[in-house]
């Protein structure tokens, strides 16, 4: 089961574990009060510039220690050397030492973790393999696309094989391809079991990876788990459902049938588009089923049905606005 | 659609209007590179000394004629020092100064001043241009209808600006002070100082603003313009000293030395006699090979400018 | 359409020395928004550079609204790189933007403040361009382009690094300049998401080979009767009583997605009644609509088993 929830079990099963974590940057408060906890699989952090995703993701992967409240993974504290095999971190910035080839860097990288000098070489390859840059690992990292170097950067972060991972803005600036071996990388990585922490600004990217999502604002947690949820919690408006019929005709049949249900709060035909009903309501489920239901009684074949909601959308809007 | 609600009152306009001819975006760089020098502090710091300078040559050149109206052997006032005599104190400020509105008063002046111009674009020189190489701002002006045409000529003419403001500009004020406390027949007498004057300009002008393109080009930053101009300012001069002086080598070896050339071109421009102690034979460079340095430095300097910036634009 | 090609390539090839960056490119474009898709190395740059005039290709030739010698002033071009001067305040820059175009002073500072009214950016015009948040710096990059007035605009990554509210708007100013205004756009970017939304025509390179010049309608097309259902609730029982009709699926964590083919549309409710009848709720019910990334990835792929 993937997913986020509120802190609740004990710390030490848990992938991660945040409680009432607070991290000040000087007098700006840069992580104010978040709990959280993380399953297996892959779960999204948003936030616009600035609300807090860096010292998150620095606090879990031990670069920083929490002013107030703690961090367990699997129960060991990210600030110990224990807790740091136990989170592989890609940062967001890619300063390098430009003139190490990539193979170069992981070695080197892979000496400084403490892993046996015998078996570098074999584990660098063996890495290499799984990112998917064996065939050019001679290359220097200045001239590395962003594409290659973020998978440097990842085959960096799970050279200790941790179960956790966290990616800060690993889609930034790549091309498509590179895009969708990352994509593929990472739900690689999922299927193995591990627990993926990964930001971005680009949602279709997170679409593709997950529905559980962190979002923070202004160093607060704002919602975890599910977008629905999200938006259920913070616009508490009803959705409306686009329904699309082959015949026109019998989309006024269907619209008064519909609103005999007490879940259905409005009906309307958008000017225009003839095969289409809109129906307003705050249970979508429910209303999907009578729709089937209707439809297969008249035999009228469906098109298409889904919740047309503008309101995730604003919901991330607002979330990254100002 | 979104946008309608974004600004629904300032709709876009499209724009027909009569246009410039294309060079004229040279002007509009031009401009804009010289309000980014004046926001610099050490533009003002270069040209406060230079405005110095130019009040001392500006009192001396009158103090000059104001002796020279004096009773001939008698006594003048100086200060709270006593007096002078009136013939000790021509000979010192005809002789040593040189405030006598002779070629060397230009030759020195302006030499003093173009320290400052190197100064002031060794420092600033890389705001002027290197910051468009560097944070790729050179596409933008290559995308422009004027091209890179355009960009370097405005540029040029900015940096031309500069040296002109500061060695050409105020000698030619000298000249008409000269000319309004002595008498019109100064101009008479010396036409050839007033072509002197904005030849030498012109002299530097064209070494150092091409220099500066060539270097900046490919050094990109400031630390790297101030080694290589501290190289052919002050290695350079040294290097010629050591070699003629020391090693008695031939004195055309001075032609090594690119600032040197400069300055033999402007003194032959104005007509002034080289400075030499007593006893000292002149080895003076022939003004040729000062010609032929000048323009050594020139031909580089542009060839380079011209794959650095048209080209790098094509590659990156 | 019987326009005029915006522009038109004709087995356009550039070599530097031994490196072949175009190789035979020929395609046109009508107005619209045009995007220029490929992945890195793919020649999208030189592309853009030869269309600007700024480099001359090594044979084929190109011309733009049917002449091959461009007109000044038709192209506004939005570089990708920063290209800034930060001592500027935002409206100079624009106005500067459009003085090297040939616009007198007054028109210029008139017609910069007018688009940036249009692109409403409010005081932060008066600021310096170095105190610029990276939206802003997009946003005074198309203006930059926009002063002149152009009939063509070339925009090299508008969308890269802004966050999505910031995206759509960019996105919305693109479309309401080709929609309502009648400029051609070329828009070339990584984001496949930005061409699905707002182009019109698609240009597909890849390794200097021009793979694909179309509609973005015939590129993506649709997928015949299939379709695709988000179930929750009781995800296992309905999925195993969907038989075969199931093609595939993926766990979102939560709901799962299924893919499913059906030989005719009446087929359909008998689908969904089922999946009700075994206790899953039905989230979406959608025809699978071809989308830009698949068809982008089938064509690098066809490229690359030519090459074999």
């Amino acid at each position: 089961m993937i997913g986020v929830s509120p802190v609740s079990t004990k710390p030490d099963i848990v992938p991660l574990w945040c409680k009432k974590v607070s991290k000040w940057h000087g007098n700006f408060l840069g992580l104010n009060d978040v709990s959280l906890e993380l399953r297996p699989g892959i779960t999204a952090l948003l936030g616009s510039n600035g609300s807090g995703k860096s010292t998150l993701m620095n606090l879990i992967a031990g670069q920083l220690y929490p002013d107030t409240g703690s961090i367990r993974i699997f129960g060991v504290d990210p600030w110990t050397w224990r807790g740091k095999h136990l989170v592989g971190y890609s940062p967001d910035l890619d300063y390098f030492y430009s003139s190490w080839s990539i193979n170069d860097f992981l070695m080197r990288m892979a000496c400084l973790a403490g892993i046996e000098s015998k078996k570098v070489p074999s584990l660098v390859n063996e890495i290499l393999d799984v990112v998917g840059l064996l065939s050019v690992q001679t290359t220097l990292l200045r001239r590395c696309s962003l594409g290659m170097r973020q998978r440097a950067k990842i085959a960096h972060a799970i050279l200790m094989d941790p179960p956790l991972l966290v990616l800060d803005e690993p889609f930034r600036g790549i091309d498509p391809v590179g895009r969708r071996d990352l994509v593929q990388l990472l739900l690689k990585f999922q299927s193995s079991g591990k627990t993926i922490l990964v930001s971005s600004h680009e949602l279709e990217e997170i679409e593709k990876l997950t529905s559980q999502v962190v979002m923070l604002r202004s160093g607060r947690v704002v919602s975890a788990g599910p977008v629905s949820r999200a938006r259920d919690r913070l616009l508490n408006k009803p959705v409306e459902i686009a329904l699309e019929i082959e015949s026109a005709e019998q989309i006024r049949f269907l619209a008064q049938t519909v609103f005999n249900y007490s879940e259905v709060l409005g009906v309307h035909l958008p000017e225009g588009k003839a095969h289409i009903l809109m129906v307003l309501t705050r249970n979508p489920e429910i209303v999907f089923s009578h729709l089937v239901k209707i439809s297969i009684e008249n035999n009228i074949p469906i098109l298409r049905l889904e919740v047309v909601d503008e309101a995730p959308a604003e919901v991330m809007e607002s979330l990254f606005q100002g | 659609m979104a946008v309608t609600s974004l600004n629904s009152f300032l709709e876009y306009r499209p724009w027909r209007g009569l246009r410039n001819p294309v060079w004229m975006g040279a002007f509009a760089i031009t401009r804009e590179s010289l309000k980014l020098i004046f926001t610099r502090k050490v533009f003002w710091v270069v040209f406060s000394l230079a405005v110095l300078n130019f009040l001392l040559y500006f009192f001396g050149q009158y103090l000059f004629f104001w002796v020279a109206d004096q009773q001939p052997d008698g006594l003048v006032r100086v200060g709270g020092f006593g007096r002078a005599n009136q013939n000790d104190m021509m000979q010192f400020l005809r002789s040593v100064l040189k405030m006598d509105g002779s070629p060397e008063t230009f030759r020195n002046f302006i030499n003093l001043q173009s320290r400052g111009i190197i100064v002031l674009l060794v420092l600033a020189g890389a705001s002027l241009l290197g910051e468009d190489l560097n944070q790729g701002s050179l596409i933008f002006y290559q995308s422009k209808s004027g091209g890179m045409r355009n960009y370097i000529v405005g540029k040029f003419l900015a940096a031309s600006f500069l040296v002109h403001l500061f060695a050409t500009v105020p000698a030619l004020f000298l000249f008409l002070e000269i000319c309004f406390i002595d008498t019109w027949t100064y101009l008479l007498y010396h036409p050839r100082l007033l072509f002197g004057i904005i030849g030498y300009g012109f002299v530097i002008n064209i070494g150092l603003v091409s220099l500066l393109f060539a270097t900046v080009g490919f050094f990109r930053s400031t630390i790297g313009l101030i080694m290589c101009w501290a190289g052919v300012f002050f290695l350079l001069p040294s290097l010629c000293a050591i070699m003629i002086d020391r090693l008695r080598l031939n004195p055309a070896f001075r032609v090594l030395d690119f600032w040197y050339c400069v300055e033999r071109l402007g003194e032959k421009c104005l007509g002034a006699s080289p400075t030499l102690l007593p006893g000292q034979t002149d080895h003076s460079l022939n003004p040729w090979l000062a010609v032929a340095s000048l323009g050594f430095v020139f031909f580089i300097s542009s060839f380079l400018t011209i794959r650095i910036y048209f080209k790098k634009g094509v590659e990156s | 359409m019987g326009e005029i090609p915006v522009i038109q390539c004709r087995n356009l090839s550039r070599r530097f020395g031994s490196k072949t960056v175009l190789n035979n490119v020929s395609f046109e474009v009508y107005p619209g928004i045009i995007g220029l898709l490929g992945p890195n190395g793919a020649g999208k740059s030189t592309l853009i550079k030869l269309i600007l005039g700024l480099d001359i290709p090594s044979s084929g030739g190109i011309t733009l609204f049917g002449k091959t010698k461009v007109e000044l002033g038709k192209i506004g071009f939005m570089p990708e790189a920063k290209a800034i001067i930060p001592s500027m305040k935002g409206f100079e820059f624009v106005a500067f933007a459009g003085e090297l175009e040939g616009l007198k002073r007054k028109d210029a500072l008139r017609r910069s403040h007018e688009i940036l009214d249009c692109l409403s950016m409010g005081e932060a015009r008066f600021r310096k361009l170095g105190e610029y948040s990276t939206g802003m710096i997009q946003k005074v990059k198309l203006a930059q382009a926009l002063v002149h007035d152009p009939e063509l605009l070339i925009l090299d990554e508008p969308t890269a690094g802004l966050d999505p509210p910031a995206r759509n708007q960019m996105l919305d100013y693109l479309s309401y300049f080709a929609r309502q205004q009648g400029k051609s756009i070329v828009l070339s970017t990584h984001l496949l998401g930005d061409v699905q939304s707002v182009c019109d025509q698609v240009v597909v390179l890849n390794f200097g080979n021009c793979l694909a010049s179309c509609s973005l309608e015939t590129l993506v097309g649709n997928k015949e009767n299939r379709y695709l259902i988000e179930i929750a609730g009781n995800q296992i029982d309905s999925i195993s009583a969907l038989g075969n009709l199931c093609i595939g699926t993926q766990d979102m964590g939560g709901f799962t997605k299924v893919f499913i083919q059906c030989e005719s549309t009446a087929e359909i409710n008998h689908i969904a009644s089922q999946v009700l009848s075994a206790g899953g709720v039905i989230k979406k019910f959608i025809p699978l609509e071809g989308n830009l990334d698949d068809a982008f990835f089938a064509l690098l792929d066809k490229q690359r088993m030519e090459k074999i």
